[in-house]
């Protein structure tokens, strides 16, 4: 998720809670049809827990919105939509993890790059502390399980080159001054 | 069961089956021409699911390029088997 090439001063505040908010409620959908598609326990408990993670982030920016009486609007979700144009459309669930990779990532970035905002509310501040906890998890476990599979299947090289080429045209496109994402495998397990 | 010389009759079977196992649906309330966009609100994410359920029964990657393209259980299947003309690709 990377939502303005703007500073976060200059950003409409209800805009913002409503972008988290969206981005969440979106991830809930994709994780949800995800965890069908999941074949082993473990993944599947995962994805159940991330689900439960989503939902109850839109819970939280939802009522962040109404704190600062703000109205739940329908917004795009510009780098999401790049993201989806550039990777083209997900043919596997490794295509799926993938994406939800490196949409994850940009998501931690973007809440941490908030939190260094020195004059944001309480409220604010707080959700995001709450959330940030939750989504470094999920980075984690989805790069474990594409580690994982790696392990048996050369071509999620492949995929995850993909993903992070699309991710890196989505950015440019949206301006964002931010690092290239890294592989999410361990160095030592990425070919060189 | 092998999906390598999948025809096209099993290919309908199988998506009328994915397609009515993420919608909670008897087969019987779905028509291999029923539009999904129009009938379920079949969007981008219930696609990527679809194609990835695909993947998972067949091993094999439909060949589209956009969600535009899976309008009908028959269309798919066409994709699927191979078997897609002008007509069953619209």
């Amino acid at each position: 998720m990377f939502v303005s090439d703007k500073k976060f001063e200059e950003l409409d505040p209800v805009w913002l809670l409503n972008q988290y908010r969206s981005a969440e409620v979106s991830g809930a959908g994709a994780i949800m049809r995800m965890g069908r598609l999941a074949e082993g326990a473990e993944l599947s408990a995962d994805l159940t827990r991330h689900l439960r993670d989503e939902a109850v982030h839109a819970w939280l920016w939802t009522r962040a919105l109404r704190e600062i009486d703000g109205k739940i609007l329908d917004v795009d979700e510009p780098y999401q939509s790049r993201l989806a144009f550039h990777f083209g459309l997900p043919r596997s669930l490794n295509d799926l993890l993938a994406l939800t990779w490196v949409s994850e990532s940009r998501g931690v970035e973007q809440y941490r790059m908030h939190m260094d905002v020195k004059d944001i509310s309480t409220t604010i501040r707080q959700t995001l502390r709450a959330i940030l906890k939750d989504e470094s998890w999920h980075v984690a476990y989805i790069g474990e399980e594409l580690t994982r599979r790696a392990r048996s299947d050369a071509a999620i090289q492949q995929t995850i080159d993909r993903a992070l080429e699309a991710d890196a045209k989505a950015v440019s496109e949206l301006g964002a001054d931010v690092a290239p994402l890294s592989d999410p495998r361990p160095r030592a397990a990425v070919p060189s | 069961m092998g999906y390598d010389d999948m025809g096209y009759d099993d290919a309908v079977e199988l998506i009328t089956r994915l397609v009515c196992r993420f919608r909670r649906l008897d087969s019987s309330q779905l028509s291999a021409t029923d539009d999904l966009a129009d009938t379920l609100g079949f969007d981008s994410l219930d696609a990527a699911e679809l194609v990835a359920a695909i993947h998972q029964a067949t091993g094999q990657e439909l060949d589209v390029t956009s969600y535009q393209d899976l309008r009908t259980v028959q269309n798919i299947a066409a994709h699927l088997t191979g078997n897609v003309t002008e007509g069953s690709a619209v």
